[in-house]
């Protein structure tokens, strides 16, 4: 089964993201900061993760970076939610190296269509 | 406080605002999304009805609050274009779908003939500002029973888009202000139809800034076409 891991500290976004995922037939681990994603990323080795880029401690660019440089999580797929248009935000996202972002608010279905597509650009 | 101070206050300001008038909006937005789309159980008729009322609105406000946050970006100096390979037909898809319940709810039929893929290089998140503002528009003063057409095409190295619809039209006098910052059309003041004239202003800063062209033609109760020029990728 595919596992995403969902970083957000909006509980509300959080339950939103996770519960359409479910719904979709995904695993969720879902988490509220930086750290815990980085945890959860290196533990349990997702196939994909969604990072919110503004979190308390460890932002989400942060943890993007991290995992690009750990060798095990490296390869990891990586969709940033941003809630700022602004240039630095999406550049920022994609030179830590992230696959894809999406701005808030966004659609639940819009967000599992984007996840859709990076999975099977992978797979195939 | 210095200028610069000013300024570096004026940008973190507005980066707080937009992130805090987002947030909340996407939860709205979002659990309206999985309740329509019966995610959590089927709904009786009255209760779809009135979700649909809640979504329509909500996106009003979010069109709102994104046309104010760019409107104040470009004010302060801040407004940045970043651009990368798009496909507008994809684009104007996505726009359709966002406006066909607003549509719908007007009796405005929406028609789309669009040849794509149009790749551009270009701010996506830009472009469907451009779009969901040109179409609102064209929704809004378009009678019951009238069309909105949306028509694309690439001319050799330009993508041209239209959107056209059979609403009120603009008065001939006042077509030149179009363009100006919350300038309203007089006609549309008498209607009383909600909006702050914002939309043509920003929809100009960002088709300018992709080195693009727009221009309105319009007739006083015949219809109004917006045409937008973009450069294609290569």
């Amino acid at each position: 089964m595919t596992l995403v891991l969902v970083a957000d500290d909006d509980a509300d976004i959080r339950d939103l993201v996770a519960f359409k995922l479910e719904q979709s037939g995904l695993e969720v681990i879902a988490v509220e900061d930086g750290q815990a994603a980085l945890e959860q990323a290196r533990s349990r080795q997702p196939n994909l993760a969604v990072l919110d880029v503004s979190m308390p401690g460890l932002s989400g660019i942060d943890v993007c970076r991290m995992l690009r440089a750990d060798p095990v999580t490296a390869g990891m797929l990586i969709i940033m939610l941003t809630a700022r248009v602004q240039e630095h935000d999406v550049e920022g996202g994609f030179s830590a190296g992230a696959d894809d972002y999406v701005t808030k608010p966004f659609s639940p279905r819009e967000l599992v269509s984007r996840i859709q597509a990076l999975l099977s650009r992978t797979r195939a | 406080m210095h200028h610069e101070e000013l300024e570096t206050a004026k940008t973190v300001f507005l980066s707080t605002v937009s992130h805090e008038l987002r947030t909340p909006l996407t939860s709205i937005a979002g659990y309206v999304e999985l309740l329509l789309d019966a995610e959590a159980g089927e709904l009786n008729p009255a209760q779809q009805r009135m979700l649909e009322v809640i979504g329509r609105n909500t996106r009003r406000l979010r069109e709102l609050i994104e046309d104010m946050l760019i409107a104040a970006a470009i004010e302060s100096g801040e407004f940045r274009t970043a651009k990368r390979s798009v496909d507008l037909a994809g684009l104007v898809e996505t726009a359709l779908a966002e406006i066909a319940s607003a549509a719908a709810a007007a009796s405005v039929r929406l028609c789309a003939q669009v040849y794509g893929p149009l790749p551009l290089d270009a701010d996506p998140d830009q472009l469907d500002r451009v779009l969901a503002d040109l179409l609102a528009n064209a929704v809004k003063f378009t009678p019951p029973a009238g069309t909105v057409t949306v028509t694309g095409r690439r001319d050799g190295d330009t993508v041209v888009l239209a959107i056209a619809d059979t609403g009120m039209g603009i008065p001939a006098a006042e077509q030149p202000a179009l363009f100006d910052r919350f300038f309203r059309a007089s006609n549309a003041i008498d209607q009383a139809s909600p909006g702050t004239g914002l939309g043509l202003a920003i929809a100009r800063t960002i088709v300018e800034s992709h080195d693009g062209r727009i221009e309105v033609r319009s007739a006083e109760k015949v219809g109004t076409t917006v045409t937008v020029w973009l450069p294609a990728a290569r």
